[in-house]
């Protein structure tokens, strides 16, 4: 007989879950540390980087400046200068919307692919569910920065190409974590009454499976905006990003590093925005995580 | 390339046991590996089909990428014969079973870039990446075993803070910010530069390779640690809620014994599954910190290839990797039974 | 073994003389939650007495309490729960303030516990004669003594073949066989005290009459205490010689078995009693007691079982009523003496 006092704490039910309100969790996640410190993180960066596209920038993110060329963090260029003299602060913010952007269509790709495989995987079972698996399971076994490697070769470096690479990567992600809660839905006895009772199977599926499942689609799809945006700095440190002058936060570091020991402000700088979106995102999934599935072992 | 999804790794439901099947034992373990090696084969078919396609809608082909420029000056007899070398411009059904067909001889082809033959590109890099990715996975094991039991020890103290915040930031910062900072900080502050002699093999001079090794194996370690150290702490944690671990506690069993015996044993299971998924993303990490550290593995070998457009390169390099990673999956399983005597008896 | 304790004539009321030691005396025993800003009870003044080889039954709804208690007496409450107030003394000896290795010294060789749910409470990583062998390992013994009473305990708990059952994994054992294991392993300490916490709950019928029947007998040969937790008055009936009625946190009867079944004392055991469909007539309705049982946490005010009384008077609401002995040979805590019940 179990000792603990109070109610036990539930697994993830999606059942249940889906009858949470949205305005409840999000003073839950709020109410976490980590869920304030995440959520504060992406905001700032956020704003940070949009206010660039407004005009709220020391500089044009491009204008060289020769002579002011690899110089230390001071008041007109608060995050120094690199070997083109251009503001990094600037393309600092720059880079965050551009890893946003890439990161925003990448993740809506494999959420919707995922989410599209996953549900009917798990709705429709049989034949379908294993050959959606087997497909997912292929990819899966392809680490997925080759996969992404080789599609930006192929369609050659670019926003949208960027984007593709990474999300075809994510999307076996999705279907798996999706097809789970879809299975435990369909099999849950009010549903099976739902069918006895003549329901059809698109009002079952969206009145009962989708919202089951929006809780647990919650929580990957700001883990995957983390992953996506670690992914595209990876790429785009290996130069299979968006070329120059675009400035991808990636690319970035990789010059950085050739002037790391002279000029460390092109390193640091870059890394660390990068380092701040991805952690904000993580901890924001996490505290996300927690809400919903409280028995995850962080207590 | 550090791992951000911990959500993903699902429990393995150990299947239910007949009762009394010790007579099956032998005939059920036979069974299951035959599955096993199935599934690997077909997964492995699957990859190389998924690979050849990709690589063939790469735009350009293999002999101007190699000529370069020079390529337009070929006569078209010239052109003929060599897309006959290269087996280009028949159709892509007969290109990929000549290719399987070489793959199954231990022909994989030629390098149009070098001219050396495919296998023996990768047999020199296969053993530096092996090296790197098993140096990064023991480091990885041991920082996150470690880290994980003494943060569920004592949960809300200090180890668990400490732990739960290494873990953040080794999940959350990129293995190239890492990768980049330490060859920094080595180079700058350090002055030591073990990648600036020609790599070392670890049987020619084992000291410098392990310099050459160490670093590069702890920022992929410190990714797959974070991971490790999650799932460890919270299969303790689950795992002590068990009503096993009160009936060790009720015979008079100390703390230590409980821990390590009962709740340790237990969470090894999850930490395995997580251990298989981290291998994979060490896999596709080994690409990156190839490139930082300047090591001539078989990552660097992958991304030079693509980029070259050397198909024959590529596809093998990448079918390496892919077969590493289902070795690691059956390594997974295999673990499985080891540990956890339900799965055994299937 | 420190000093001798509480003598038979200090004890509480309705206790079965006896002239060892008595396996258990636990009195005011309060459990609960302390807090910051206040202190939560669960278990509010707990008396109960199990003397050296008796068999005592301890019945009670879900939230009575009843587990919890005896879980204190192991030592093995799970934090934030903790031991608030009163004394729990095994075989003489004080449980409240003793160290863990005090503690753990005691655990599996003088005061065993078995549990609920057999399914889940044997790791199913290692095999079953090592996790029997396990405690008396833990507390120095021989390793090679230990191998001998292990297949002699299982043995005795039923297993025709020792030999071959300490070696299966407990996924490969029936449920009823992996609660023989767990008395086996329970027993091989050879404890003074067996605490049973619904062991057959989770069996079905004919298991759980067999259960009952080794425990009866094993409790013979060795000559140990037996507390068997039940919400079974059946259980109750065929097992135990004394019983303890639990409600919201406190013990509101005690009394031989017998004199509980014919004269409760206590509304509450009325009830129960009234409720057992064995007294109906063919076609009869099932007797309930009105109402729910109170949060255990925040009982109401006085007794906490008069808003389900039909016995209430005004004392009942204002004033907590103590256990008294009844000339039956047991105590109750009840203001309204039976003669007075309508």
């Amino acid at each position: 007989m179990s000792v603990s006092v109070g109610t036990p704490e539930p697994s993830f039910d999606p059942v249940a879950s889906a009858q949470s309100s949205r305005r409840s969790i999000l003073r839950r996640v709020w109410a976490r540390g980590n869920g304030r410190a995440g959520l504060i993180i992406i905001v700032l960066m956020v704003l940070l980087g949009l206010v660039s596209l407004i005009g709220i920038q020391p500089h044009g993110p491009n204008d060289q400046q020769v002579f002011q060329a690899l110089k230390g963090p001071s008041w007109s260029h608060p995050f120094g200068t690199d070997s083109f003299g251009r503001d990094i602060f600037s393309r600092v913010q720059h880079g965050i919307v551009l890893s946003l952007e890439i990161s925003v269509i990448a993740v809506a790709l494999c959420t919707v692919v995922g989410t599209l495989a996953g549900v009917a995987a798990g709705f429709l079972g049989g034949v379908v569910s294993a050959t959606i698996m087997g497909f997912a399971d292929l990819l899966f076994a392809i680490p997925s920065i080759l996969l992404a490697l080789a599609i930006v070769t192929a369609l050659g470096p670019g926003t949208l190409d960027s984007a593709l690479a990474i999300g075809i990567g994510y999307s076996p992600i999705f279907a798996r974590v999706v097809r789970g809660p879809v299975l435990a839905v369909r099999e849950a006895d009010y549903v099976k009454a739902g069918t006895v009772l003549g329901f059809s199977r698109r009002r079952i599926l969206f009145r009962h499976i989708l919202p089951a499942v929006s809780g647990i689609l919650a929580v990957q799809v700001t883990l995957a905006l983390g992953w996506a945006i670690l992914t595209e700095a990876s790429l785009s440190f290996l130069g299979l990003g968006p070329p120059p002058p675009a400035s991808s936060l990636g690319l970035m570091v990789s010059d950085g590093t050739n002037f790391a020991r002279i000029a460390w402000w092109n390193l640091a700088f870059p890394a660390a925005a990068i380092s701040a979106l991805i952690i904000g995102f993580n901890l924001f999934g996490d505290a996300l995580r927690d809400v919903f599935d409280p028995s995850s072992g962080r207590d | 390339m550090s791992a951000v999804g911990s959500t993903i790794a699902s429990q393995p439901v150990p299947p239910s046991a007949p009762e009394g099947g010790a007579r099956r034992r032998g005939r059920g373990l036979a069974r299951w590996l035959g599955f096993t090696v199935l599934r690997a084969v077909a997964t492995l078919v699957g990859v190389a089909i998924v690979i050849f396609i990709v690589l063939r809608l790469l735009p350009g082909n293999q002999i101007t990428a190699s000529l370069g420029v020079s390529a337009g000056l070929l006569t078209p007899a010239q052109h003929r014969s060599l897309n006959h070398f290269y087996g280009i411009g028949q159709p892509l059904p007969t290109q990929f079973w000549n290719w399987a067909d070489g793959l199954l001889h231990g022909n994989l082809g030629l390098s149009t870039q070098s001219g050396r033959t495919v296998t023996s590109l990768i047999g020199t890099a296969l053993p530096v990446t092996l090296e790197l990715a098993i140096l990064a996975m023991i480091i990885g094991l041991i920082l996150g075993i470690t880290t994980g039991v003494l943060a569920a020890a004592y949960p809300g103290r200090f180890g668990d803070w400490f732990g739960q915040t290494f873990a953040l930031f080794g999940l959350a910062i990129p293995s190239f910010v890492i990768g980049a900072a330490l060859v920094a900080i080595l180079s700058d502050v350090f002055h030591y530069f073990p990648s600036s002699k020609a790599y070392a093999g670890l049987f020619s001079d084992p000291w410098l390779n392990i310099q050459q090794l160490f670093f590069p194996a702890l920022t992929l370690g410190i990714g797959v640690g974070a991971a490790v150290m999650r799932t460890t702490r919270g299969a303790m944690l689950d795992v002590s809620r068990q009503a096993f671990v009160r009936s060790a506690r009720g015979k008079g069993l100390s703390h230590y014994a409980v821990t390590i015996r009962h709740v340790l044993r237990n969470a090894l299971i999850p930490i395995t599954t997580m251990s298989g998924i981290q291998f994979g993303y060490l896999l596709g990490g080994t690409v990156i910190v190839e490139q930082i550290f300047v090591l001539p593995g078989l990552g660097r070998l992958l991304i030079t290839s693509i980029q070259e457009h050397d198909y024959a390169v590529a596809q093998g390099a990448t079918l390496v990797f892919a077969l590493g990673f289902v070795l690691v999956n059956i390594l997974t399983d295999t673990v499985y039974a080891f540990i956890d005597p339900r799965v055994r008896r299937a | 073994m420190t000093d001798v304790g509480v003598s038979p004539e200090s004890g509480p009321p309705g206790r079965s003389a006896a002239d060892d030691e008595p396996a258990l005396v636990v009195r005011d025993l309060t459990i609960g939650i302390r807090r910051k800003r206040r202190t939560t009870m669960i278990v509010h003044g707990v008396n109960l007495d199990v003397g050296a080889g008796e068999r005592l039954g301890i019945v009670g709804e879900s939230g009575s309490g009843k587990s919890l208690t005896m879980l204190a007496v192991m030592g093995l409450l799970s934090p934030p729960l903790e031991v608030l107030e009163g004394s729990i003394r095994l075989a003489g000896r004080e449980l409240v303030g003793a160290s863990e290795d005090e503690l753990r010294a005691i655990r599996g060789s003088e005061v065993a516990m078995i549990y609920q749910d057999p399914m889940t409470s044997l790791d199913p990583m290692f095999r079953v004669g090592d996790q029997v062998a396990e405690g008396p390992l833990a507390h120095g013994g021989d390793r090679h003594a230990v191998a001998a009473q292990v297949r002699s305990g299982l043995s005795e708990v039923g297993f025709a073949d020792p030999g071959r059952v300490e070696r299966q994994y407990p996924h490969e054992l029936s449920g009823g066989m992996r609660q023989r294991v767990m008395i086996a392993s329970a027993l091989i300490g050879a404890p003074r005290l067996l605490i049973a916490d619904e062991p057959t709950t989770a069996l079905d019928v004919t298991i759980q009459r067999q259960i009952l029947r080794l425990v009866r007998r094993l409790q013979a040969e060795h000559g140990m205490a037996v507390a068997w937790i039940t919400h079974d008055l059946g259980v109750v009936a065929q097992f135990a010689q004394r019983v303890s009625v639990m409600y919201a946190g406190r013990v509101v009867e005690t009394a031989p078995t017998r004199a509980l079944f014919r004269a409760p004392q206590h509304p509450y055991t009325a009830a129960l009693l009234n409720s057992l469909p064995t007294t109906l007539q063919p076609g009869g309705r099932l007797v309930q007691i009105a109402g729910t049982p109170p949060d255990a946490a925040s009982p109401p005010a006085g007794c906490a079982f008069h808003p389900r009384c039909p016995q209430a008077i005004d004392r009942c609401a204002t004033d907590t009523p103590v256990l008294e002995e009844r000339r039956t040979g047991g105590a109750a805590a009840c203001w309204v003496p039976p003669e007075r019940w309508t």
